[in-house]
């Protein structure tokens, strides 16, 4: 009788500790939030203002006469449909092959032994190392050699494999029990089998957080597809958004432009989230 | 089974990278190095420096301030830019509802305009009492500082920034490390009456050693080679306070149209990164979870 | 006679620039010579008087063609080739607003021409025109500011437009603009547009401040006495940023009487009294609160469009920051209370301002330089001159284009009050680039106190000089 009173007072003062850390927990997310989002919303709150050129104080997330007019003035822009079709094309295309390329030479990395591999991966990491801001300059004399200038292929081809995205997978796949392929193994599968059966269906939430970055990255680069195409109709949406920026003022058609552009990249990101959850929900069940 | 984790076969899995490498990466090194010794503008006849180029860096005060300044960035940017991003990505880790949601806001900034960030910023940073950032200050009593204006505090203003502005980058990376550990492991802790912070301190630490080590060498490399800041909001300025090794290395090339030069401060740039990088290498030794 | 000179010129260029056989004979004249337009804006009617006589060359790469000898009557020309040119956005949608209603009159000129205007971004312009140039990708022809002239001048790798142009076109230009586009003796670049940037002025504020809003300040003595009012009211004066090279200092310094550099470029003039007097005005200005501080540190993007706070159109400032014409209507627009006038051109010893231009050149490597020579001379005849004014709001930089410029009349007014003390000359063509990136700094060092005067003038004016030897030593 007396243990039981007790140990339900014990489980309510549980009960009571464990709601006050959630709200805790939850005033935190909070309070952390109002500092990533602000930004966020001055950049849509401006794309609705038509004069928009500079900021007021205090900052007014409502603008004084809101309305659509820099994205009708964008989507005026005869190219602005190419644009849109030349980046989707172009991050899609970077990311699949990534994701592929990546995870094939990120499992060799963990898995393998081979001579020289140590030595490869660091020759490799080295491009992560030299800055790209002089890199730029040789890369586009081989471009042009080849006669990729106004290509797609000098804007993919270049981006299909990554060192970030090797060495990201590499470091993931090390994380995964060997076990798992030396059962495969035992049941007499091959290395490639190994990597499609075992390997990727394990490594989905880093698969999926590489192909978020790189899609990101595609998207949103700016110099290198500047230097690399010309023709109106091989310009990617940022370099083409870009095209409508004037020396001074109009600023409003720029935050509309940026708010375009955020917007794919925030959905992939929403939707690979799903497989960086799953893994948790899946082992979630069991307990 | 040791017999097909060696061999050449494991040749073919990184024949993509291997080719990428040797086809566009290789030329552009040895391009790099072709033109640290020789001079040239982009325009005119490339000609033959000899060590001028290198002569030069070590009598070049800019590019020593430059160095200090990128060292010290790196510095002050890249463990708690780690520690801020492991810190968000626990908490949205949780099994709570809204955690979704949270992810994505976090992860707002990242892919927000950074022009937009930049204005942002700017009006944050305003160097008057009514700027955001000296308004908040006072409420807390201290005086108005004059942030980008003031030579000691524009780097470590831009660190902040920085900092802020990637966290959800790395939010994400360190997510992905998290899903990779086992729930098997949290419920032996469990059952063995470990508390939070013991599970954190022995299950998530030292599961999380291969995602640590990508995360502080990426973002390592990514400190060193600092450039989107001082492009959009200072100039490198005040006085070159903000002036970092790859801001120094684009105006050489592009305001003062030194090519040779930009190549060799490239090359040193690359160097350090390498020495770094194989510092924390061997720090946070690598080989033990590795190979 | 002159058009013997030109066949000759072009010639010579041509043969450099394409490698053409040994063999090849001569290429165009006449395209110098001047059509006497009479043609509208709107409606098209065409009837230009064109004596062409082109005479087709052997490639070697190319397949010959015949030998021919065409006199052009007022008929569509029959030049062909194709010419790529690139271009920088001026409003927000240059591409359909300016140059799909231009090349279709072109067009209609030339049929034979294909003709692609690219437009580019801003953001990223050395490192995509000096890229490409170095690859061999260089278009044909551009939009080029006065400020790389001197980096294409020392690389020879502009055509001289000394002939291409006619000599009619060159006098009809405002001012004493030529000068800044000559390098080592040849016109390189022909004026698209021009660059006067000045200041309107908040008569609401200047009533408020004590002084009277019928009488703007100008001078600098004036402008120190407008300043002080402002910041005793709690208003600023105007703004100034230390990275804005042609602004707050070239326009500064040749005020107060002085240049950058001598006329012969064989020295950097920081040294002297009215580069201190310049410097220390900018001092007076920052250290007296008459402009915001977070001037003192600015990037040096070519797109950030934004300011954090635009004290101007907040009517927190007596006077606008330096803006181009269309500062004027965009006022009306974004703060339609403020009553507001013109600033007459700064005036301290000298009443001067800087004028350097956005410019067409023609590059030497161009695969058709006689389509190009001509597109050029059609695209700065009066009409299309005009035409591109009225579209991008910018006045156009020759006297005749005027006729044809479809301006507001208040930024007609702004320009006019300044036509005639636009300059050009050394510091404008000199190291535009190099100077801002070597002095900035130095300028950050005084306004915020870091450094004297005299500290920052010495430190700057070394660097400058060390410059301007490499650069006569590489001359010589």
């Amino acid at each position: 009788m007396t243990t039981a009173t007790s140990a339900k007072q014990h489980d309510s003062g549980i009960r009571l500790r464990a709601g006050l850390r959630t709200v805790l927990v939850y005033l935190l997310l909070l309070v952390i939030a109002g500092a990533t989002v602000g930004p966020f919303l001055v950049m849509v709150s401006a794309s609705l203002r038509p004069n928009f050129s500079y900021m007021t104080f205090p900052i007014s997330l409502i603008p004084p006469d809101p309305g659509v007019d820099n994205y009708i003035r964008l989507f005026n822009q005869t190219a602005i449909g190419r644009w849109i079709f030349n980046s989707v094309f172009v991050a899609t295309s970077v990311t699949l092959l990534q994701v592929t390329t990546c995870s094939l030479a990120g499992y060799a990395f963990s898995r393998g032994e081979f001579p020289g591999r140590d030595l490869i991966f660091w020759v490799f990491m080295g491009t992560l190392m030299v800055p790209s801001t002089v890199t730029i300059v040789p890369l586009f004399l081989i471009l042009s050699r080849l006669g990729w200038v106004d290509t797609y292929a000098a804007l993919i081809v270049p981006a299909a494999t990554s060192i970030f995205g090797t060495f990201l997978l590499r470091q993931f796949f090390l994380t995964i029990p060997r076990d798992y392929d030396q059962a495969a193994l035992i049941d007499g599968a091959n290395l490639l089998q190994i990597y499609r059966m075992v390997v990727l269906p394990l490594a989905k939430p880093a698969l999926a957080t590489l192909a978020t970055l790189t899609f990101l990255g595609e998207w949103n680069a700016f110099l290198y597809p500047l230097i690399v195409t010309t023709k109106s109709t091989m310009r990617i949406l940022t370099v083409g958004l870009a095209t409508m920026v004037v020396q001074e003022g109009g600023a409003g058609v720029q935050m509309a432009g940026a708010t375009l552009t955020f917007m794919p990249t925030f959905l992939i990101f929403l939707f690979m989230q799903r497989y960086v959850v799953q893994g948790i929900t899946l082992s979630g069940v069991k307990g | 089974m040791g017999r097909l984790r060696r061999g050449w076969r494991w040749y073919f899995f990184i024949a993509p990278n291997v080719l990428t490498f040797l086809g566009f990466t290789l030329f552009s090194w040895i391009f790099l190095i072709y033109l640290s010794f020789h001079d040239w503008n982009l325009l005119g006849a490339r000609q033959f420096a000899g060590l001028s180029n290198y002569e030069r860096m070590v009598s070049d005060p800019i590019l020593r301030r430059a160095l200090v300044n990128t060292l010290q960035y790196a510095i002050m940017f890249v463990i708690p830019s780690a520690a801020v991003s492991l810190g968000l990505a626990t908490l949205v880790n949780q099994k709570m509802r809204g955690m979704y949601l949270f992810r994505a806001l976090y992860y707002l900034p990242v892919v927000t305009s950074i022009a937009v960030l930049a204005i942002i910023w700017k009006f944050i940073l305003l160097p008057r009492p009514d700027g955001i950032a000296n308004y908040l200050l006072q409420q807390l009593g201290v005086g108005p500082r004059e942030w980008l204006l003031d030579i000691r505090l524009a780097l470590p203003s831009i660190t902040v920034m920085q900092i802020w502005s990637t966290m959800g980058y790395y939010m994400v990376l360190w997510l992905a490390g998290l899903q990779g550990i086992p729930e098997e492991m949290y419920e032996a802790a469990r059952i063995d009456g470990a508390s939070r912070g013991q599970m954190f301190r022995f299950v998530t630490v030292p599961m999380l050693k291969p995602t640590t080590i990508f995360i502080t060498l990426i973002a390592g490399i990514g400190a060193f080679q600092m450039f989107g800041p001082p492009y959009m909001l200072t100039g490198g300025g005040p006085v070159h306070a903000t002036t970092t090794m790859v801001y120094y290395i684009w105006q050489q090339a592009f305001n003062r149209y030194r090519m040779g030069y930009a190549s060799s401060i490239s090359l040193l740039l690359f160097v350090l990164i390498l020495i770094a990088s194989l510092i924390q290498r061997k720090y946070m030794r690598w080989s033990e979870t590795i190979f | 006679m002159s058009q013997d000179k030109a066949s000759r010129r072009l010639t010579r260029r041509r043969l450099l620039g394409t490698g053409l056989a040994a063999g090849g004979a001569s290429v165009l004249a006449a395209c110098g010579a001047t059509p006497t337009p009479q043609t509208v804006v709107e409606t098209v009617v065409v009837t230009t008087e064109v004596e062409k006589v082109v005479e087709q060359t052997v490639e070697v790469e190319k397949v010959v063609e015949k030998e021919v000898v065409v006199e052009v009557t007022p008929a569509p020309s029959t030049l062909a080739g194709e010419v790529n040119v690139w271009v920088f956005p001026q409003g927000e949608n240059d591409l359909d607003a300016l140059w799909t209603p231009l090349n279709a009159r072109f067009q209609q000129e030339y049929p034979g021409i294909s003709l692609n205007i690219e437009l580019l971004p801003w953001g990223g312009r050395r490192e995509k025109m000096l890229t490409a140039y170095a690859a061999g990708e260089a278009p044909d022809a551009a939009y080029v500011n006065s400020d790389t002239i001197s980096l294409f001048g020392t690389n020879d790798v502009l055509a001289p437009l000394d002939d291409v142009l006619a000599q009619e076109a060159w006098d009809d230009l405002f001012g004493d603009l030529q000068a800044g586009l000559i390098w080592e003796g040849k016109r390189l670049m022909f004026p698209a547009l021009l660059i006067g940037t000045g200041h309107l002025y908040n008569k609401g504020l200047m009533s408020e401040i004590g002084l009277d809003p019928e009488k703007p300040p100008y001078t600098w003595d004036e402008l120190r006495a407008a300043g002080a009012a402002s910041a005793t009211s709690g208003y600023f004066l105007t703004s100034w940023n230390t990275m804005d090279w042609a602004n707050t200092w070239v326009s500064i310094v040749w005020q107060a009487g002085g240049t950058t550099f001598s006329e012969d470029m064989t020295k950097a003039l920081l040294d002297t009294e009215p580069a201190y007097e310049a410097l220390n005005f900018a001092v007076e200005m920052f250290q007296n609160g008459w402009v915001p501080k977070e001037g003192a540190v600015g990037s040096d993007t070519e797109s950030s469009a934004v300011s954090a706070v635009n004290y101007w159109i907040e009517g927190r400032s007596t006077l606008s920051g330096w803006g181009n014409p269309d500062i004027t209507t965009n006022t009306r627009t974004q703060a339609p209370e403020i009553d507001f006038g013109l600033v007459p051109v700064w005036m301290n010893k000298r009443q001067v301002c800087n004028g350097g231009a956005g410019c067409w050149g023609v590059f030497k490597g161009s695969k058709a330089p006689e389509a190009t020579a001509a597109w050029l001379n059609w695209l700065i005849q009066p009409e299309q001159q005009g035409f591109y004014g009225s579209v991008t709001k910018f006045a156009p930089p020759r006297r005749s284009a005027w006729d044809y410029w479809a301006a507001e009349p208040l930024p007609k007014e702004f320009v006019a009050m300044r036509i005639d003390l636009l300059e050009m000359n050394q510091d404008t063509t000199y190291f535009w680039q190099e100077g801002k990136v070597i002095c900035a700094p130095y300028f950050q060092a005084a306004v915020l106190g870091y450094q004297t005067v005299e500290q920052a003038l010495a430190g700057a004016q070394a660097e400058l000089q060390q410059l301007v030897d490499e650069f006569n030593a590489s001359r010589a």
